[in-house]
């Protein structure tokens, strides 16, 4: 059986203020297979970022995970690299882990760049961080990395501040600075959310297709399901620090089981329905004080008396229905479909 | 664009220029003021006594007697500033003294040369090792944050509190006046001022997204202090080290006028002043050609610093 690259297991992260402690990501479990273009759908404050962030261990204070595990296992079957726990890995070791093995780009192309050094600078960087090379070997691999992202006169560019730049040029830059240490991972936090539409789609388009190249997998984190619609091949979504939902794209789209991701559909704009969009009611429940039970419930159609006493966990389901106990496999697994709720499904 | 907005400065412009002058002074001051020439033609052979003093330490090569023999250029003051002439005491400013000579027949303007090394050194000298203190102890406040920032700021606000002139002269009472003890002095008490100021730049730095961009690809964080947040947050702290240079001239000036700073026999601006003080009512070039100086350098000094900081700052543009 092969492994998953990536398996988050029960992962919690806190943010302890002077107001009381909160869960910013609260029990996630999900796996990212090999190769795989996952992408992580969610509206704002919901926790994406910050389970990004916690898969790199670079939650800044005051948030701190404070349970679950992040097993990662390296790519090629054929090496003896064993499998590894992120959050049981020294500093050292996980700073010599990214940017080589799991790598990052931002939303703000803007501010993601070094404004007082040239683009050559800041790549050549990362490339001395993870490669022994000589200078000129660099150079020639910043030219072929820079080109792969698809920017024409690279040598050109290498002499550019940031601020000489577009945005979609900056952000094809942190693209080429994150393949430096050929990764196995790439995490994409909204990476098309601050560029125009244009340049979006070039954005995905690239991603995709140096995924397809390279082999690498993909975890996109976005708020927009139009672009998850258009590049990912698993989806997984996430409501007030949980995951309520993992389905392949094609399935979450046609059929979505959590009443949340439904809601989330129905207020999609289509030509069809030109009339008012549908919203959903209510507010995210306030962090600092999470209900009992789901924590939907104030906001579902559906929510009965079962919703608001015993928290739901996150389980597998066929046919609107839960999978019998006996076949259940673990969360995230690529095949399955997983909801946190009840009463899945049209019921 | 800053080198611009500089330019456009008058003021500044026109201060830069005089830094400029006073540091080619303190750099050329052996071949602008000096009793030896600067080249010799005796018999035959050509010397450059200063250079060879300069690089030997000593005149031995040249032949003695040098008034006596061949053709020579002497440098525009031919005096050296510890000369002492007994037959010219007190002279006013004229033909052969420029701007007069003192108690001890000694050349004025070729003290005031040799016045501006003193001034310069200490300057810069003072104002790096405070600069260097106060980076790192601003960084590890700003960076950190949590308890160490705690720390570090209670420990800035206790230096702000003592008062560092009369603190500066407690010291040099302890470990005895000279060039070298001021620079130190100087040093370890002023950096609080940069400590504040790059505090400030890594608390707004560090949150940036490149800081963390640096960190995903895998940074080290003293890597990361030092290469990529410093050269963000460095240019407050050259306007700051800029006026910095001006306060630590004036305050060598302060001490060398006290006794407490260079001794004699070297010359300093405000060791000039301090000997005027017994000759003020019959010899008014003594007290006047210092105090020009220091007061032209001080203002030179903070007129650039004005200059870089309204450059930098596009806020305070009116």
């Amino acid at each position: 059986m092969t492994q998953p690259l990536l398996d988050v297991q029960h992962l919690h992260t806190a943010f302890i203020t002077s107001d009381g402690s909160f869960l910013a990501v609260n029990d996630v479990c999900f796996k990212i297979n090999r190769g795989e273009l996952v992408g992580l759908v969610g509206e704002s404050g919901c926790g994406k970022s910050v389970t990004a962030l916690s898969i790199l261990r670079l939650v800044s204070e005051p948030g701190k995970i404070i349970k679950g595990s992040i097993l990662y296992h390296p790519r090629h079957d054929n090496t003896d690299e064993p499998t590894v726990n992120l959050l049981q890995l020294s500093k050292e070791e996980m700073r010599r882990l990214r940017g080589h093995k799991i790598a990052m780009i931002f939303q703000e192309p803007m501010t993601s760049l070094n404004p007082v050094f040239t683009v050559g600078n800041q790549i050549e960087e990362s490339l001395k961080l993870h490669q022994k090379m000589s200078r000129a070997e660099r150079r020639d691999k910043m030219i072929e990395l820079l080109q792969r992202v698809g920017i024409p006169d690279a040598p050109k560019l290498l002499k550019r501040y940031p601020h000489e730049l577009s945005g979609g040029m900056r952000q094809r830059v942190m693209i080429a600075m994150a393949l430096c240490g050929s990764p196995d991972l790439l995490i994409a936090d909204e990476p098309s959310t601050a560029l125009d539409v244009t340049i979006q789609a070039q954005v995905l388009d690239l991603l995709k297709s140096l995924q397809e190249q390279t082999g690498m997998s993909l975890l996109l984190i976005t708020h927009d399901l139009g672009v998850i619609a258009e590049t990912v091949t698993k989806v997984i979504v996430m409501y007030a620090g949980q995951v309520v939902e993992i389905a392949s794209c094609q399935e979450l789209f046609s059929n979505p089981q959590h009443p949340y991701t439904r809601a989330l559909m129905k207020s999609i704009p289509t030509f069809e329905k030109r009339d008012r969009l549908e919203t959903i009611p209510g507010n995210v429940p306030r962090l600092h004080q999470l209900p009992e039970g789901c924590l939907f419930q104030d906001r579902c159609p559906k929510a009965k008396e079962k919703c608001r006493q015993q928290k739901p966990e996150l389980e597998e389901i066929r046919e609107g229905r839960w999978a019998p106990s006996t076949e259940r496999r673990d969360p995230g697994a690529p095949e399955g479909r997983w909801a946190r709720c009840y009463y899945p499904g049209d019921s | 664009m800053v080198g611009r907005q500089f330019r456009r400065n008058r003021l500044a412009m026109a201060g830069i220029i005089f830094v400029i002058f006073f540091f080619a002074t303190a750099l050329l001051a052996p071949f602008l003021a000096n009793d030896k020439p600067i080249y010799l033609y005796h018999e035959g052979k050509h010397y450059f006594p200063i250079v060879h003093q300069i690089t030997h330490g000593h005149f031995s090569s040249t032949p003695h007697n040098l008034k006596a023999y061949g053709w020579r250029l002497m440098p525009p003051v031919p005096y050296s500033p510890t000369e002492y002439d007994l037959s010219s005491l007190l002279i006013p400013p004229s033909k052969n003294h420029w701007l007069g000579t003192d108690d001890q027949g000694r050349d004025v303007l070729a003290r005031l040369i040799y016045g501006s090394q003193v001034s310069l050194s200490v300057g810069f000298i003072a104002v790096s090792i405070y600069v260097i203190i106060g980076l790192f102890f601003g960084a590890m406040a700003g960076y950190f944050g949590g308890m160490t920032d705690l720390i570090i700021s209670r420990l800035i606000e206790i230096m702000i509190c003592f008062p560092t002139f009369f603190l500066i002269l407690t010291v040099l009472a302890f470990v005895g006046p000279s060039i070298y003890n001021i620079m130190i002095v100087i040093g370890i008490t002023s950096w609080t001022g940069i400590a504040r100021l790059t505090r400030g730049e890594f608390l707004k730095f560090r949150h940036q997204d490149f800081v963390l961009a640096a960190k995903t690809v895998g940074v080290s964080t003293p890597r990361l202090l030092i290469k990529h947040i410093l050269p963000n947050s460095l240019a407050p702290v050259f306007v700051s080290a800029t006026f910095g240079v001006a306060a630590a001239i004036l305050v060598e000036s302060s001490l060398s006028f006290l006794g407490f700073g260079v001794q004699p026999p070297t010359a300093s601006w405000g060791e000039i002043l301090s000997q005027s003080r017994d000759f003020m009512d019959i010899a008014w070039w003594l007290t006047l050609f210092p105090g020009l100086a220091i007061f032209l350098t001080i203002t030179a000094y903070n007129l650039v610093g004005e200059g870089l900081r309204d450059a930098i700052d596009p806020k305070l543009k009116i």
